[in-house]
C-alpha cells in the first residue's frame, strides 16, 4: 500500500458535487487523503476519473448461480479464459466463474458488487464463493419474503423484528431481500400469488403484509439499505397495475424496487404486451422509492431468480431446460436459459422499457443501472447501456433494428442524454449512498481509495468497458487497461449494537429444518476480511 | 470431554446432531451415530497412515518435499479424489491442477457423474431434504438402498420424521422401492417393484408416457405406480447408483429427470441423487464455481476444459495418459476397475490421506494428514447442497489436507522461480 | 463318459454398498471382516442348487475383463442375478470402458460363475 497521486484527470464525484473538474486525487494508507507524500504519480491527462463502480444488484455468488454454472457447460465452452501470470483461469460467458467475475468487474472499473439473493440456509456457500471473487468488495442480501417463520408470525412485529435481526446476523447478510413475497412459498404447493391481498395456500399471510412488515422491520432495525424488493407478478403481461399498487403501498416509506423493467408491462397477453414505464416512472418520481432498471440485452442469457413460479412459466414458454429448487422453510428458486431476440415483439419492448425507466425517472439518485445479471444480460453489458443513455443517436439507431413494437413505447420521443456526472451517479454515487456505504462511491477525503480512470473515447461503450487504471484500496490493480495485480476485497456485514440471540420461538421452529440451530449461523471464518456497518 | 452438534464426515446425509465423548484424544462413545458412523468414530486410529517414501517411514517434511519434487517434474499429472475432504482443500487442489496444467477429477465421475450429465441436458426439479421432511407424502427410492448406504436418511429426512405439513410422520407417507433385487430398504417399503436388470430406462420412460396420458401396454405395477406418483401431494424420487452405474448411465438419469419434470404438471415432485461421500457434492460445487465445470477437468491448455470420458479418472488411467497421480482423501485402487487402477502402480502415485488405503500401499509417497471433520475444520456440502461447517474434535500430529496442498503449491511455485 | 460335470451359469452381476462393507471398512481394508465381505457373492437358492453349491463354498466368477474367486452366500435374488459388495475384488471384473461418460459399467455385468474345484488356500 503506497501513497499515490493521480494528477490531471477530469473528476466526476457526484456525492461531493464535482462534475468534470480537473483535480488531483491523493491516496494514502488505502484511503483518499488530503495530501499524500506520493512516491508514485500517475498522470491521467485527458482521462475521466470516477469513484470505483458500485453494483447494487448482480447475481454472482451462491447456490443459484452455481447451479446455473453447472447447468450450462455449453455456455462456458464459448468463453474459455486462460490464466496469466497475474490472474487465474476460468470461464466467461454469461455465467462467469468466480475469478473471472472479479477480473471482469475490475476491467470495467467496478470495485464493489452486491449479491442480491441468498437463502440463509445456504449463506455459507455464498460467502465461500464471494471469497473466491477477487478485486471487489462485496456483500449479500438475505431472502426473507417467503420465510415460513416470518409468514407464520406475520402479525407479531416484535417477533419478526428479532428474527430478522438474528437471521441477518446468522447469514452475515447486508440487507433484507424479498422476492415474489409469499408467491414462492405458495409454489411449494405448485401455486403462486396473483394479488397483493391474496392469502397463501397453507398460510394466511398476504404479499402486502409481508412487504409492509419487512419494510417496517427494516426501519426499526435502522438498516443501511432499504427493503430490496422483487415484487409479485414479475414478467407477466398487465403487471403494471400490481406495480402501481406496490408503489402506492410503499408511499412515504423507504424501499428499493429491483429490476423494475420486468414489472412495467401493459396488455393482457404476450401478443399485446406494451410498455407502462411512463406511468410507473411518474409514480416513482412522486415518491421516495429507489429502483434499478433490469435492462435486457439481446442474446443468450441464463435467467435465475427466487421467483420459482415465474421460472416455471418461463420454462413452459421456452421449452428450455429448467432447474427448480424448493429450499426448506425459506424460499424457492428456478433457472431457465433464455435468448432475447431483437425481432421478438416482447423482447424488443422489454429492451425499450428498461431505457424508458432510466430516462424518464428524473432523479439519477433514485434510478440505478442494472441488468439483474445474468437475467437481463451480463454485467459486461453495462458500457453498452451507458452508451445508449448518453448517445441518443446510437439509441435511435439500435431501436430501428428491433421489432416495431419497441417503437410504440415512448422511447423514440425521448431526447434526453445522460451526462458523465449522471452516469457516475447511477453507477456509483447513488448506489453507494443507497447502500449506506459512507466510504464508497465518492472521492472525498476518508473514502476508500477505490478509483476508476477511463480513457476519454468517442465510443462511450469502449471507454467504459476498459478502464485504463483502477485503484482498489489504494493499490493499483489495473494499469494501461490490464490487470496488473490481483487482490481480494472485503465483505460487508451488519453491526448490531447488542448481541443477537434467537427467540425461543425460533428455536422451536428449527424442528422444521434439517440442520441444528447451533450449526446454522455462518461463522466468522467465512469473512476473512470484513467491515461491519453500524445499524442506526 | 463432550462434543455436541458434531457433523458426521462420512456419507451424503451429513448428519449434524452427533454427540461424542472424547477421552485422551480418542472417541470412546457416540450418540445419534448410525452403524457406519459409529464404526468410523470408534476406529479412527485403526489404520492411520504413516509418512512413507517408497514404503520406508520417514518424516512428513521429507515426504512433502519428495512430493513437490515429483509433481514439479510431471508432464501431465492427475489430481484426484477430494470427496472426503473439506472445501478449502478442494480449492487448493484446483489451484494446483491449474498451476501444473494437469487434470483434476473427483469421485463424482464414478458415482453421480452421470447425474450431472443428465442435469446438464435436462435441468432438474429438486428440493432440499427438509422440504421432503415437511411436505412429502410419497417417497420413491429407485436403484438406491438407503438402509445400507445412508442409514439415517429414512429417519432424519425422508420417511419417518414429522414435518411442518406431515404431522403423521411415517403413517402419512408411502414408500416405494424400485430395484433389481430385494434389499433391506425394499423390505421396509409399502410397495416393492422388482425390475429386470438393465430395464430402468424403459420403466422410467414408460412411466413418463403414462404421466403424459399415453395409452401403452405395460406391466400393471408400473401403471399403478404412475397413478400414485400423479396423485400424491408432494413426491420425491431419490435415486442411486442403480441408475448411474447400470447400462444407460446418464440416459437413465435423463429419463428420471424428465419424468419428475413432467410430473410437475400434475403435482409437486422433486428428484434428488443419493450422493455417497459426505463432500462429493462440495467437490462439484467448488470445481464449478472456480472453473465452470463440476468434474473431469483439464488445464493443459491454460484454461479449464470439461471432458467426461476424456479427463475423467478411469479414462485417463486406463489409457495411461498421466505420468503422476496425486490422490487426495480417496482410495482408487479399491474403488476403480482394476484395468484403470493398476496403472497407479506403474507411475508415481502420491497419496494424501489420514488413513492407510489400498492406494497408499502402492504409492511412491504417502503423506498422512489430519482428517477433515475429525481433526480439521472446513465446509462440507450435503447431498442436497446444504453447506455445513465440519468440526474439529481430535488433535492430530499431522497438517490438514489443505495445509499440505498449500505447501505443495508453494513448493512448485518456488521451484519454478528458482529455475527461471 | 467320466469326470465331474462342470456347470457354468451366466449371471448379471450387480455390485453395491452393504452395511457390513461400510462398517468393516473402518477397521481397515486389510481387516478380515472387510476382506470377507468384499469377496462374497450372493446367489439365489435356485442358482446355488444349479451350481451344486452350499453356503460358504468357493466359486469362480469370470467376466470379459477378469476372473476372481469368491465365497458364496444365499440370498433372496432373482435367479439370473448375482450380487457382490463393491470393492477391490468386484473391480477385477469391471471393465474400464466408460462409453464417454467417465463412469465404468459397474452394475449389470455379464459374468459366468462356476464352482471352484481346485484345492486352494484362502480366497
Amino acid at each position: 500500500m503506497e501513497d499515490l497521486k493521480i494528477v490531471n484527470g477530469i473528476v466526476y464525484d457526484p456525492l461531493n458535487g464535482i462534475d468534470g473538474e480537473r483535480l488531483d486525487i491523493h491516496v494514502s494508507g488505502g484511503k483518499i487523503a488530503e495530501r499524500a507524500k506520493a512516491q508514485r504519480v500517475i498522470d491521467v491527462k485527458g482521462m475521466v476519473v470516477m469513484p470505483g463502480g458500485v453494483d447494487i444488484h448482480s447475481h454472482i455468488a451462491g447456490p443459484k448461480i452455481n447451479m446455473g454454472r453447472r447447468l450450462r457447460p455449453e455456455n462456458h465452452r464459448t468463453a474459455p479464459v486462460p490464466k496469466t501470470d497475474v490472474t487465474r483461469a476460468g470461464v466467461g460467458g454469461g455465467l462467469s466463474s468466480t475469478f473471472v467475475t472479479g477480473y471482469r468487474y475490475a476491467a470495467m472499473g467496478y470495485t464493489t458488487v452486491m449479491e442480491p439473493a441468498v437463502p440463509p440456509l445456504m449463506a455459507r456457500h455464498a460467502h465461500e464463493e464471494l471469497n473466491d471473487i477477487p478485486m471487489v468488495d462485496k456483500g449479500c442480501y438475505v431472502l426473507m419474503g417467503n420465510n415460513e417463520y416470518i409468514i407464520s408470525h406475520i402479525h407479531e412485529l416484535n417477533k419478526v423484528e428479532n428474527y430478522v435481526k438474528w437471521l441477518l446476523n446468522a447469514a452475515k447478510g447486508y440487507a433484507i431481500k424479498a422476492v415474489n413475497p409469499c408467491g414462492s412459498d405458495n409454489w411449494k404447493w405448485g401455486e403462486n400469488v396473483h394479488g397483493l391481498g391474496e392469502k397463501g395456500v397453507k398460510f394466511d399471510a398476504t404479499p402486502k403484509e409481508m412487504i409492509t412488515t419487512l419494510s417496517e422491520v427494516n426501519k426499526r432495525l435502522k438498516l443501511p439499505h432499504p427493503l430490496h424488493l422483487h415484487t409479485i407478478d414479475l414478467g407477466v403481461p398487465g403487471n403494471y397495475e400490481t406495480t402501481l399498487e406496490t408503489l402506492e403501498m410503499l408511499k412515504g416509506k423507504r424501499a428499493h424496487l429491483t429490476h423494475l423493467q420486468f414489472n412495467c408491462y401493459g396488455g393482457s397477453s404476450w401478443k399485446d404486451l406494451s410498455s407502462e414505464a411512463g406511468g410507473i416512472a411518474e409514480k416513482v418520481n412522486d415518491s421516495k422509492i429507489t429502483v434499478d432498471s433490469g435492462q435486457v440485452i439481446f442474446g443468450d442469457v441464463t435467467t435465475m431468480t427466487a421467483d420459482a413460479p415465474w421460472q416455471y412459466r418461463l420454462y413452459r414458454l421456452s421449452g428450455n431446460k429448467w432447474v427448480n429448487n424448493d429450499v426448506e422453510v425459506e424460499c424457492g428458486g428456478g433457472i431457465v436459459p433464455y435468448r432475447y431476440r431483437k425481432k421478438n415483439s416482447v423482447n424488443a419492448t422489454q429492451w425499450a422499457i428498461g431505457l424508458e425507466l432510466l430516462l424518464m425517472i428524473e432523479d439519477p439518485w433514485r434510478v440505478y443501472l442494472s441488468t439483474d445479471n445474468p437475467n437481463g444480460g451480463s454485467f459486461t453489458s453495462y458500457p453498452y447501456i451507458i452508451k445508449l443513455l448518453m448517445d441518443k443517436k446510437f439509441r435511435k439507431e439500435e431501436l430501428s433494428t428491433l421489432h416495431q413494437n419497441a417503437s410504440s413505447t415512448s422511447l423514440p420521443d425521448i431526447d434526453r442524454e445522460y451526462t458523465l456526472g449522471e452516469i457516475a451517479t447511477i453507477t456509483r454515487g447513488a448506489t453507494a449512498k443507497s447502500l449506506g456505504l459512507k466510504n464508497k462511491g465518492h472521492l472525498g477525503v476518508g473514502a476508500d481509495a477505490d478509483i476508476a480512470i477511463y480513457p476519454l473515447k468517442e465510443d462511450i461503450a469502449k471507454m467504459f468497458s476498459k478502464a485504463s487504471y483502477v485503484i482498489k484500496d489504494g493499490d493499483l490493480v489495473v494499469g494501461k487497461g490490464k490487470i496488473i495485480s490481483e487482490k481480494y476485497g472485503k465483505t460487508f456485514m451488519l453491526d448490531f449494537k447488542e448481541k443477537v440471540e434467537p427467540d425461543p420461538d425460533v428455536r422451536e421452529f428449527f424442528k422444521y429444518y434439517t440442520v441444528d440451530i447451533e450449526n446454522y449461523p455462518v461463522e466468522m471464518a467465512y469473512l476473512p476480511r470484513y467491515e461491519a456497518i453500524k445499524c442506526g | 470431554m463432550k462434543f455436541e452438534h458434531v457433523v458426521c464426515p462420512l456419507c451424503g446425509c451429513l448428519c449434524d446432531d452427533l454427540e461424542l465423548i472424547v477421552e485422551r484424544n480418542e472417541v470412546i462413545s457416540t450418540k445419534n451415530a448410525c452403524a457406519l458412523s459409529r464404526s468410523m468414530f470408534l476406529n479412527l486410529n485403526a489404520d492411520l497412515a504413516k509418512p512413507l517414501i517408497e514404503g520406508k517411514e520417514t518424516g512428513i517434511e521429507a515426504c512433502v518435499d519428495k512430493a513437490i519434487g515429483i509433481i514439479s517434474k510431471a508432464d501431465y499429472p492427475l489430481v484426484y479424489g477430494l470427496a472426503s475432504t473439506e472445501s478449502n482443500a478442494q480449492r487448493k487442489a484446483v489451484e494446483l491442477a491449474e498451476l501444473l496444467g494437469g487434470a483434476i477429477d473427483s469421485t463424482s465421475s464414478i458415482c453421480h457423474g452421470p447425474t450431472v450429465l443428465g442435469v446438464q441436458m435436462m435441468g432438474e426439479v429438486t428440493c432440499t431434504l427438509g422440504t421432503i421432511m415437511n411436505q412429502a407424502d410419497l417417497v420413491v427410492f429407485w436403484g438406491s438402498n438407503p438402509v445400507d448406504a445412508h442409514p439415517r436418511h429414512l429417519t432424519r429426512y425422508s420417511l419417518t420424521p414429522r414435518g411442518l405439513f406431515t404431522p403423521r410422520g411415517r403413517k402419512g407417507r408411502r414408500m416405494i422401492v424400485v430395484d433389481v433385487r430385494e434389499t433391506k430398504s425394499s423390505k421396509l417399503a409399502d410397495r416393492f417393484i422388482q425390475l429386470k436388470p438393465g430395464t430402468d430406462f424403459e420403466a422410467l420412460s414408460s412411466l413418463r408416457a403414462l404421466i403424459k396420458g399415453e395409452k401403452i401396454d405395460i406391466d400393471p405395477e408400473l401403471k399403478e405406480l404412475a397413478e400414485e406418483m400423479k396423485s400424491c401431494e408432494f413426491g420425491a424420487l431419490l435415486f442411486g447408483q442403480g441408475l448411474t452405474m447400470s447400462n444407460g448411465k446418464n440416459m437413465n438419469v435423463n429419463a428420471a429427470l424428465a419424468l419428475v419434470r413432467d410430473l410437475n404438471q400434475h403435482t409437486k415432485f422433486a428428484i434428488l441423487p443419493m450422493r455417497g461421500h459426505y463432500n462429493v457434492t462440495g467437490a462439484d460445487m467448488v470445481f464449478t464455481w472456480q472453473t465452470g465445470y463440476p468434474f473431469a477437468i483439464d488445464f493443459s491448455l491454460g484454461y479449464p476444459r470439461y471432458g467426461p470420458g476424456e479427463f475423467s479418472v478411469v479414462d485417463l488411467l486406463s489409457r495411461k495418459e498421466v505420468d503422476v497421480a496425486l490422490i487426495i482423501a480417496s482410495d482408487p485402487v479399491s474403488s476403480l476397475p482394476a484395468q484403470a487402477s493398476s496403472y497407479l502402480s506403474e507411475i508415481d502415485t502420491i497419496v494424501i490421506d489420514p488413513n492407510r488405503s489400498m492406494t497408499s500401499e502402492i504409492a511412491r509417497v504417502v503423506i498422512p494428514t489430519a482428517r477433515a471433520g475429525i481433526s480439521a475444520e472446513g465446509t462440507a456440502y450435503r447431498m442436497d447442497g446444504v453447506p455445513i461447517r465440519l468440526k474439529k474434535v481430535l488433535k492430530s500430529p499431522y497438517p490438514s489436507d489443505y495445509e499440505v496442498l498449500c505447501k505443495i503449491v508453494n513448493g512448485v511455485i518456488d521451484g519454478r522461480s528458482k529455475d527461471s | 463318459m467320466s469326470g465331474p460335470v462342470i456347470v457354468i451359469v451366466g449371471f448379471i452381476l450387480i455390485t453395491g454398498r452393504t452395511l457390513r462393507q461400510g462398517t468393516s471398512l473402518h477397521l481397515g481394508k486389510g481387516s478380515d471382516e472387510y476382506r470377507i465381505e468384499v469377496t462374497t457373492v450372493e446367489l439365489s437358492e435356485h442358482s446355488m442348487k444349479k451350481l451344486g453349491l452350499r453356503e460358504g463354498d468357493k466359486v469362480r466368477i469370470k467376466s470379459a475383463h477378469g476372473s476372481i474367486k469368491a465365497i458364496c452366500r444365499r440370498s433372496n435374488l432373482p435367479s439370473e442375478v448375482a450380487f457382490m459388495s463393491c470393492g477391490y475384488r468386484a473391480n477385477l471384473l469391471i471393465g474400464s470402458d466408460t462409453e464417454g461418460t467417465g463412469m465404468p459399467s459397474s452394475k449389470g455385468i455379464m459374468v459366468e460363475i462356476t464352482r471352484e474345484t481346485e484345492e486352494e488356500d484362502e480366497v
